[in-house]
């Protein structure tokens, strides 16, 4: 990119670098990929582990990645869970569980209500369609482990 | 001297044995990485007839080629020749011109991933903020992918026939042919820098463009998201209708149409099950 042939002699760390970082596009993408489920992760920790942080930028900025994988994992609840989750996963999208917010369900969850088996069938994410049998979840602030933990 | 001082970081062998290793373990690493992409969306029926999937299928097969060529990093240089750092041949180097040309083609090859991210990119912004139908895209799919995949040859190829793949020290790929150059009448600056303007041509420019265009669709995708987010709820909404006349759903004013599902088909989801 300089113009400059680079030696171990002289530039050992610019050589270090590209052998480390030019190779991993492909690890990069795996990551980029299971983004959600990484940020999930990261989210549910950091939202069980400071009370009402999910309202930070932050948490906010996570529940961006996080959001990108909704259907499927909206998906993967299934009867009568499926209005809770739909609470949930307005909580876990960082914004006030108002009456304006809940009034205006996520197109997915009002697909999922409508036909929760075709929505199941769509889980076009990365996770897919591992379904997870969510019969009675109780009101906990770890949404995001109980819904997308492993 | 003693074993430690050998040893030491110090010691260009030592660094030349580092450079050697590491890209054995970040090639097998984005090798196994693209690989586990590639095969979860070609296992699944449902993920192989989407847009999204089929691009990240194919950018993960040619980063396969790539990672793999990275993974090989001194092997193919061409056994014996001297233009390592300490004078002596390449550590591990065991292959020949035929190896090293193969392993600067693998490598050049992925060039061809940075042209699939423009199109991956390209589909975000297309779902997310056009909201294009998964059928509209399926249309057009083949063609941008033959398109990358062709940019992709024409990057690559054209340096096997002008001679410009060798031994670069780490691995194969455009180097200076100072052989070639001297028959040539042409002096070492030149022959570098005429090296270095191959780069840039196959390589570095076509990068750049493709980072520029990214970088471009993921601010158009970024404003529209925010734009979305500013819009206050309940008064946006709209029932724009669809081809058939009919109204399709109103769309959440808190997250474009996209943002959850933009790597399925909105018309499929409620689809019966086959």
């Amino acid at each position: 990119m300089t113009g400059k042939f680079f030696n171990p002699d002289t530039g050992f760390a610019v050589l270090f670098l590209v052998v480390l970082c030019q190779p991993s596009q492909g690890f990069l993408n795996l990551f980029a990929y299971q983004r959600h489920r990484i940020f999930a992760k990261c989210a549910g920790c950091f939202g069980c582990g400071v009370s009402g942080g999910r309202h930070g930028s932050g948490s906010r900025l996570l529940s961006f990645f996080v959001s990108s994988s909704m259907p499927s994992k909206t998906a993967a609840i299934q009867g009568s869970a499926i209005e809770n989750a739909t609470t949930q996963n307005l909580t876990i999208l960082g914004k006030d569980s108002t009456a304006a917010s809940a009034a205006v369900p996520l197109e997915s969850e009002a697909a999922a209500i409508e036909d929760p088996e075709a929505v199941v069938q769509d889980g076009g994410g990365a996770i897919g369609t591992d379904k997870r049998e969510k019969g009675s979840n109780d009101e906990s602030d770890c949404l995001l482990e109980e819904i997308y933990g492993d | 001297m003693s074993d430690s001082d050998t040893t030491s970081f110090e010691d260009p062998s030592t660094r030349e044995i580092v450079l050697a290793v590491v890209p054995k373990i970040t090639g097998a690493l984005s090798l196994g990485s693209s690989g586990w992409i590639a095969y979860n969306v070609l296992s699944d029926r449902h993920r192989r007839t989407k847009t999204y999937h089929q691009l990240l299928a194919l950018m993960s097969l040619c980063d396969m080629v790539g990672s793999f060529a990275y993974f090989l990093s001194t092997w193919p240089i061409p056994q014996g020749l001297n233009m390592g750092w300490k004078k002596n041949s390449h550590i591990w180097a065991s292959g020949n011109d035929a190896t090293c040309t193969a392993q600067a083609v693998g490598i050049q090859w992925g060039v061809t991933t940075a042209f699939l991210n423009v199109a991956l990119s390209a589909h975000y912004l297309l779902v997310i903020r056009y909201h294009a139908t998964e059928r509209s895209l399926q249309k057009y799919s083949p063609y941008v992918m033959v398109f990358a995949l062709l940019v992709g040859l024409g990057l690559t190829v054209p340096g096997i026939f002008l001679g410009i793949y060798g031994n670069t020290n780490l691995w194969c790929w455009i180097s200076p042919d100072f052989a070639a150059c001297e028959e040539e009448g042409l002096s070492r600056d030149d022959c570098t820098q005429r090296a270095y303007n191959y780069r840039w041509a196959f390589y570095y420019g076509p990068i750049w463009t493709c980072i520029i265009l990214i970088t471009a669709a993921q601010a158009a995708l970024l404003f529209s998201v925010f734009r979305s987010n500013i819009n206050p709820p309940g008064g946006t909404q709209s029932t724009r209708p669809a081809k058939d006349g009919t109204a399709s759903r109103p769309r959440s004013p808190r997250r474009p149409v996209g943002t959850s599902e933009s790597f399925t088909s909105r018309g499929s989801r409620t689809r019966p099950l086959p």
